[in-house]
């Protein structure tokens, strides 16, 4: 083996190690994308990496075919090149395939899967395509190590630094790129890596080609990219308000490209674990008057932050305009149930300081250990003046000790106990996250009470019910997920498990007569000639009128809990005064929060349990495709 | 019959590295990170394992060798989420955990990187041509396996079920191989029995495990809990 062949072969093995980093990392890079949109993220990272596998496959298939040029370096040069320009569109395309999936769900009545359908073939059409380029890679690689080297194992040689390309790429992107930089500045750095690939290619045949007309293409795309990453964050900026403002674009074709009118900045901030997103958006239609019926909070806070929404991962957290019914609910209820307020409490998740904000008003809390997952989250609520004025600086009581931490591994190895467990975290949209309303985390979970302590969950899904009927019942809903939350807590071990909902009084006299002034009589519907008394007919039509405004807005808020306690003898009856301050939760709220029923069972169905092993959630349907609104 | 094996060889090994990544994301968390490493060092394994198998005296009898490795896939492959389950019992530090997780799927990358050229030099022995085929239906057989796991094996046959199931399809290919083997070499039949018998007894013995799913995993969440 002479001398230059030694050098060329090792040329050959690290230009192979990069590309194949590239490879794996647009292959990575897509599952991330579509995952962040899709939900399901286990689901969707299998099959992207398998469609993109394939692809590979038909790409190295083909490679031999398609380029039969006398120098391999030229036909690689063409493939880096296309690489590039796919690499700086793969997160871009996918976003507009998201946009216009929005679009045709807003149009389309029948409820179809067909929008879906076009977003995930429009993810699969660019892994298929980015697959195929990726696998034309190694072929040509391989065959150039052995134009170069005559060298025994030179293929093995180059297949390894494809291998260690790919394991360098996957550890890479976890733990460096999508926590520091975002997904858009990810592809526009991999499609710079492959063109400086392309220019080194273009550097080492330079003295035996003409290759002004490449160089300059080189130029001007290495340009184009150094320009779309300098501003790349106009763009994020742009997808931002179009998945949380859709609904203010224009209608049709036109809306999907154009930014939509009067919406604010979305302020975004990434950790390695989620995105944090916090909208502002004063175009909501909530009303004022119907959200000072049920809570005075904005009368007596005036300053209060309104219209404020916070996002994990693109999915909703709380409305800072009706917050307070979800989090009193959540804290003081439950104490109620168990007759009396905990002394050492245990919040697992919660990361914002909301549920906390309720937990410190009461003076006889000594302690209150905080584990969430997020230390990016949690700085942001001791930081950023709007989650501050919300939760009242809650997380700097002296009383709240702040633990950073994975909650399942946390609650596991802790030899503590508690009187009070509170577990707040996002909705269980992906196996990830379905861990932590697992079978074996809640069996964790009961071990670390005190005897006569109580669990409080967030449980998304349990207030799915149907509007209330004229005496005020409501029914589960079919998509109701009670039946997995009460199998997998009785498989856990607890013996009290309590159902509770956050039913508003829709009933309350004293609304009607606040509201009716505010009702137009332009809006009611032509009196009938023979409806008896005009004034009876007009005050009977605005209180249907004011009742269909309350329960559009009692529906859209309610929300489960669950209470559970280890003992068997807790009942809700009694009803106990705490003396903290509360806009939402009084006796009558708190009688109502149990006037659903629910069903259940004596014997744990293992079908219906959720599990590590065997997961029952997430239910969203596979093509689910997340929507903030 | 080689198209076949290399499907469902390639099927198996993505379902136990599948099955091994969701594993350690069950139990360390953070999936993305999982997946991502777990695939990468999938795809190192199977480098260094084609590179061995290249090197190796193997090559000259493929398809008994195939058989063999088969019979250690299906075992490991086969009990890799039990073996976890039950390492993570002993309380070791998260560690030694994760060390032996990820050598699992190194090991498990290193044998099925055994599998392709040792169907290719198979498949040239028998006369045929074109091994681009084999190595596109290895592709296919990769790409249904994260189907697979991802619509059926997971949500709803469940972990440890999934990789008994998986283990069945190997050693079935396994058997098959054997007996091919034997066929062709009336003179040693031993060998060829005693791998054939192999797979026969973890076949029967992971068939009983799946018919006995739900107390397995009922015992082995008992010791998981209780510790």
């Amino acid at each position: 083996m002479n001398n230059k062949g030694g050098n060329s072969l090792t040329f050959t093995c690290a230009f192979t190690f990069v590309v194949a980093a590239c490879s794996l990392l647009y292959e990575l890079l897509i599952a991330q994308t579509v995952a962040h949109l899709a939900a399901n993220t286990v689901v969707w990272y299998s099959v992207t990496i398998g469609t993109y596998l394939c692809a590979m496959g038909l790409g190295a298939f083909l490679a031999n075919r398609v380029f039969k040029g006398p120098s391999r370096w030229h036909s690689l040069f063409t493939v880096e090149i296309l690489l590039s320009l796919a690499g700086i569109l793969i997160v871009p395309l996918i976003h507009f395939g998201h946009i216009t999936y929005s679009s045709l769900y807003m149009e389309d009545v029948t409820g179809s899967s067909i929008p879906a359908y076009v977003f995930f073939g429009t993810a699969f059409l660019i892994a298929s395509v980015v697959g195929m380029l990726s696998g034309l890679e190694l072929p040509l690689l391989i065959a150039a190590g052995k134009e170069s080297s005559s060298a025994p194992y030179t293929t093995n040689r180059v297949l390894t630094a494809d291998y260690v390309g790919s394991l360098a790429a996957g550890l890479l992107f976890p733990m460096v790129l999508v926590p520091h930089v975002g997904l858009v500045s990810i592809g526009i750095l991999i499609a710079t890596l492959n063109l400086v690939m392309a220019g080194l290619i273009l550097w080492r045949l330079k003295k035996s080609e003409p290759i002004l007309l490449r160089g300059a293409l080189t130029t001007v795309l290495l340009g184009l990219s150094c320009f779309a990453f300098a501003n790349v964050k106009p763009v994020q900026q742009f997808f931002l308000q179009k998945y949380y403002y859709y609904m203010l674009s224009e209608p049709g074709f036109a809306g999907i490209f154009s930014r939509p009118e009067g919406a604010r900045n979305v302020e975004r901030w990434s950790s390695p674990y989620q995105k944090i997103d916090l909208v502002h958006d004063d175009t909501s239609s909530d009303n004022p008057a119907i959200i000072n019926s049920f809570s005075n909070k904005f009368i007596a806070e005036p300053d209060f932050p309104r219209d404020r929404f916070l996002f994990l991962n693109g999915d909703f957290q709380f409305a800072s305009n009706s917050e307070e019914i979800y989090h009193e609910y959540f804290a003081h209820l439950p104490m109620i149930i168990n007759g009396g307020v905990p002394e050492s409490i245990l919040v697992l998740g919660g990361g914002d300081g909301l549920l906390i904000r309720e937990l410190v008003k009461h003076k006889t809390v000594r302690r209150i250990v905080h584990v969430d997952l997020d230390r990016k989250l949690v700085e942001l609520a001791k930081e950023h003046p709007v989650l501050l004025s919300m939760n009242k600086k809650a997380l700097f009581d002296p009383r709240v000790e702040e633990i950073f931490g994975d909650g399942f591994t946390w609650i596991r190895n802790t030899d503590q106990t508690f009187d009070a467990i509170y577990i707040d975290f996002p909705y269980a949209v992906d196996y990830n996250l379905s861990k932590l309303y697992s079978r074996e985390f809640y069996h964790f979970v009961s071990r670390r009470l005190k005897p006569n302590g109580f669990t409080a969950v967030d449980t998304p899904g349990v207030g799915m019910l149907s509007d209330p009927a004229p005496d005020g019942t409501q029914v589960l809903l079919p998509d109701n997920d009670w039946s997995i939350y009460y199998h997998t807590m009785k498989a856990a071990g607890f013996k009290s498990i309590i159902p509770y909902v956050t039913t508003l009084d829709i009933n309350d006299p004293q609304i009607y007569e606040n509201l009716s002034p505010l009702v137009s009589l332009a809006d009611l519907p032509e009196l009938p000639a023979d409806a008896g008394d005009p004034a009876e007919a007009e005050a009977y039509f605005k209180n249907m009128m004011i009742r269909d405004a309350l329960v559009q807005y009692m529906v859209s808020l309610q929300q489960g809990f669950i209470y559970l306690s280890n003992r068997k003898d807790v009942a809700t009856g009694q009803y106990i005064e705490l003396p903290v301050q509360r806009y939402v939760l009084n006796e009558k709220h708190y009688h109502l929060a149990f006037a659903t029923s629910f069903p259940k069972g004596n014997k744990v169905n293992l079908n219906k349990v959720n599990s590590i092993m065997k997961p029952r959630f997430p239910t969203l349907p596979l093509t689910y495709v997340r929507l903030p609104f | 019959m080689f198209y076949a094996c290399s499907i469902v060889l390639a099927f198996c090994s993505i379902v136990y590295e599948l099955l091994l990544g969701q594993s350690l994301s069950a139990f360390l968390g953070n999936t993305v990170l999982r997946y991502s490493v777990t695939i990468g060092l999938y795809l190192l394994s199977l480098g260094i394992g084609t590179t061995l198998a290249e090197r190796s005296k193997v090559r000259e009898r493929p398809v008994i060798a195939l058989a063999r490795v088969e019979l250690i896939l299906t075992l490991v492959g086969g009990g890799c989420v039990a073996v976890l389950f039950l390492v993570s019992f002993l309380g070791l530090p998260k560690i030694v955990f994760s060390l032996f997780a990820h050598f699992l799927v190194l090991f498990i990358g290193v044998l099925t990187g055994y599998e392709l050229p040792l169907l290719l030099e198979a498949k040239a022995r028998s006369g045929k041509q074109s091994d681009n085929a084999l190595i596109g239906f290895n592709y296919v057989g990769a790409f249904a396996g994260t189907i697979a796991f991802a619509f059926v094996f997971y949500p709803w046959l469940g972990l440890l079920t999934s990789a008994f199931i998986a283990g069945i399809l190997n050693s079935i290919i396994g058997m098959i191989l054997a007996l091919s083997w034997l066929q062709e070499n009336g003179q040693k039949p031993k060998e060829g029995w005693l791998v054939f018998g192999g797979h026969l007894v973890m076949a029967t013995v992971l068939v009983f495990c799946v018919t006995r799913n739900t107390q397995i995993l009922e015992w082995l969440l008992g010791m998981y809990l209780g510790a």
